[in-house]
């Protein structure tokens, strides 16, 4: 800091000089707190050509945009706003900032960042005299016209009176260009860059939100609340926005100092990808939508029914002998396969009801002809005794046809069941109210 | 006859999500609006607008629950050395067999899923059947971009002169038989299309700043109070007309920021470095507010799908913009 340029009659003196222990004072010794440290202050030994090399040094490396903070490793440029910059629309950007900040008169401009960084005029100090001590350990005295000097040109800038530019030319290949179409059919090259007063908001704004809801979960852990108070908490809580925040974005690479004062705020960004995505479910729901309900009989309940006509069948049989203890035996097996479609179908109307804004009314599977097949599943009122008999017969069907693999001569393994099987499986499912 | 061109489905890998410091937006805008530009650059044919259609983006990150906030923290994947790479990029010194490490500059990349309409001027030269598609594949197969994302897949083009909610075109409705999709529809099978929101920020009395107006929009919850609505006014109707009611005010609204155009922040100049020995200026990105809304929901409405093609304009000598037919902007 200011201890390069401390020469000769350096003198120093502390800010919080009350604050510090008498010899009265009986307390044991504590260290000093972080903000109680204080301040080195040093004289140079010219004031007014001092001041005036800051004034030069202002002008020269402090902008509202710079290119370092997209890419460190380029040449350092930037742009400093104008008045005429001064923009009137909704939108968000240092410029319509500006416009916003000029409308109230309150003498508050944009801030300024280095585009270079000098040690012998480090930010610190400029940020000491513009009121924050916060971080400063030393800091080079001026007499209170020469610092007046200095801080009226920061502020004349900020607000945007002594518009500037500083672009390499040629313009550094790590700078990157967009092309923008001109009403001639003519183009323009530009060089987008963040403004750091924008970032600087949204970074302050998050932080007071992070602040809110700590704040908040603090009181919550307090044992002396009523039930009511936490509750009402709790609400508090739950209105107030979420957001997320990338927790380290490498600007300047490890050190955002390296680029700028104000290189920080850009951080941590604010995500906002609360949008749609597609989903499995969605998709599911959509796929439903059009094809109807494509069922499906779970190969481990398949398993345990053909382990069951194994035991219906006598040695080397391939048909079993049926009689009324075993087709009441057949019925739990039957009833599980049975559940596993009503499981199904409970699922695609809870799918259904679930996206039921995103897809098209009426559902585009009632065109189709086993349309009111798929609608009477969905909704359990529409069910008729001749749905009931054709849907038995689907599902015995299905058993019929389940292949459990393929045998050596390239044939579909089934689990052997004739027409009659399927009369009989259709059967047990309607008079005992399978489905 | 204006026509139409449908681009669906491209898939989209490592697009850029950076647009504007501070903020990572999973809505390229603007960048499908410079795509129009790069198509009539490469094939002649004007493009007058174009519709970008969101179907879906992740942001290539990981994310975890902050202990002590509730909200999210997102470790970004990063990428080294993201366009130019030679030994000034390299933040540490080579030793023995390595390089050194290499410098990580600011940035964020998302997967995507969209379809773009291009909305092409009419009366252009009558090209032969089918042309255009084939220049439309042509542009794409050669390596095109979306938003600095490699196009990774896309779906056959198509040309029509149809698009919903535009008068005069739709046919007539038989009562009691669902309206048939149009080309459209049948072409990007739903997604959402974008509805600029941003003169909802132009509130010169509110006691909130702009960037915080912008926030609350972009992240604010849905009102609950409206929710429910009073009881009375569902009395005399019946159960269907209840449930739509209480769907249509606990719509979720998905809001996002965007670019939306750029503002220049110094004088246009001759530069030996600039792209195609264009004048050159600096710029910063000008954030708006994007409402995405279901294509579907849109037709209920009877939106007019001509009023969401994005255009560029320079509403003044050094502002760049892109604006909807219905929400035109004055300095």
């Amino acid at each position: 800091m200011s201890r390069d340029n401390a020469q000769g009659n350096s003198q120093q003196a502390s800010l919080f000089a009350n604050d510090q222990k008498t010899a009265t004072d009986n307390s044991p010794a504590k260290a000093p707190k972080v903000k109680d440290v204080p301040i080195e202050l040093t004289q140079p030994d010219n004031p007014a050509e001092f001041a005036h090399e800051w004034m030069r040094h202002l002008q020269a490396l402090y902008f509202h945009y710079s290119f370092k903070v997209v890419n460190s490793k380029a040449k350092e440029g930037g742009a400093r706003l104008g008045k005429a910059h001064a923009l009137k629309l909704p939108h968000l950007s240092g410029r319509t900032l500006l416009a916003d900040r000029l409308s109230t008169g309150s003498g508050e401009g944009i801030e300024l960042d280095y585009i270079k960084q000098d040690t012998t005029k480090p930010v610190g100090v400029l940020r000491y005299w513009l009121g924050d001590t916060a971080g400063v350990k030393s800091a080079v005295e001026l007499p209170v016209r020469e610092r007046q000097q200095v801080v009226d040109l920061y502020q004349a800038m900020s607000r945007g009176e002594l518009p500037d530019a500083q672009v390499p030319n040629p313009l550094p290949i790590r700078v990157k260009q967009l092309l923008l179409p001109r009403e001639n059919g003519e183009f323009v090259s530009v060089t987008p860059l963040p403004s750091l007063q924008v970032a600087s908001d949204i970074s302050h704004y998050c932080r007071e939100l992070s602040n809110t809801k700590f704040d908040i979960r603090k009181q919550l852990k307090d044992t002396k609340r009523t039930n009511e108070e936490k509750s009402e908490l709790l609400q508090k809580l739950e209105d107030l926005p979420r957001f997320g925040m990338v927790k380290k974005l490498p600007v300047g690479g490890a050190k955002p100092n390296n680029v700028g004062s104000k290189a920080f705020v850009l951080t941590r960004p604010v995500v906002f990808d609360n949008l749609p995505q597609s989903s499995k479910e969605q998709r599911a729901a959509f796929g439903i939508a059009y094809n109807g309900v494509r069922f499906y009989i779970p190969k481990v309940l398949v398993q345990h029914y053909e382990a069951f006509l194994e035991k219906t069948r006598g040695t080397g049989e391939r048909t079993s002998i049926w009689g009324a203890k075993n087709v009441e035996a057949e019925i739990p097996y039957l009833k599980v396969i049975a559940g596993s479609w009503i499981n199904q179908a409970g699922r695609a109307r809870k799918l259904i009801e679930q996206h039921a804004s995103e897809l098209p009314t009426p559902l585009p599977f009632t065109d189709k002809t086993d349309g009111s097949r798929f609608e009477a599943w969905l909704n359990p009122a529409l069910r008729s005794p001749n749905w009931l008999k054709k849907e038995a017969r689907t599902l015995a069907k299905a058993l019929q046809n389940y292949s459990l693999g393929i045998n050596e001569q390239g044939q579909n393994l089934t689990l052997g069941l004739d027409d009659t099987d399927t009369g009989r499986i259709a059967h047990s499912i309607i008079t005992w109210g399978l489905l | 006859m204006t026509k139409y061109l449908i681009l669906p489905h491209l898939e989209v890998s490592r697009a850029n999500a950076l647009a504007a410091g501070g903020i990572i937006s999973l809505v390229p805008a603007m960048a499908a609006s410079l795509m129009g530009t790069a198509f009539s650059l490469r094939t002649g044919i004007i493009v007058e607008g174009v519709m970008l259609i969101h179907h879906s983006a992740e942001l290539l990150a990981d994310k975890h629950l902050d202990k002590y906030s509730t909200d999210q923290d997102y470790w970004l994947l990063s990428m080294k050395g993201a366009t130019l790479f030679d030994g000034i990029d390299a933040a540490g010194k080579p030793t023995g067999n390595t390089l050194g490490s290499n410098a990580s500059q600011p940035n964020a990349h998302m997967n995507g899923h969209w379809s773009i309409v291009f909305k092409l001027a009419p009366n252009q030269a009558e090209t032969p059947d089918g042309i255009i598609e084939r220049d439309a594949a042509t542009f794409l197969l050669h390596g095109a971009r979306l938003a600095g994302g490699q196009i990774v897949d896309y779906g056959a083009p198509v040309v029509t002169d149809e698009m919903p909610g535009i008068m005069g075109q739709s046919t007539p409705v038989e009562e009691g038989k669902p309206i048939a999709p149009s080309v459209l529809e049948k072409t990007v099978h739903g997604g959402f299309v974008l509805t600029d929101d941003t003169h909802t920020l132009n509130e010169p009395d509110s006691t909130k700043g702009r960037t915080e107006r912008l926030l609350l929009a972009a992240l604010g919850r849905p009102d609950k109070s409206t929710h429910q609505g009073p009881k009375s006014e569902f009395d005399s109707e019946s159960e269907s007309e209840i449930k739509t009611k209480i769907a249509e005010t606990s719509r979720h609204r998905w809001v996002s920021p965007a670019v939306l155009g750029y503002g220049l922040v110094s004088p246009l100049s001759e530069n030996q470095g600039s792209r195609e020995n264009c004048l050159h200026a600096l710029c910063e990105p000008l954030i708006g507010l994007v409402e995405l809304q279901s294509i579907r929901q849109a037709i209920k409405k009877k939106i007019n799908f001509n009023d969401l093609f994005w255009s560029p304009t320079w509403i003044t000598d050094d502002t760049f913009l892109i604006t909807q037919p219905n929400h035109c902007y004055e300095v």
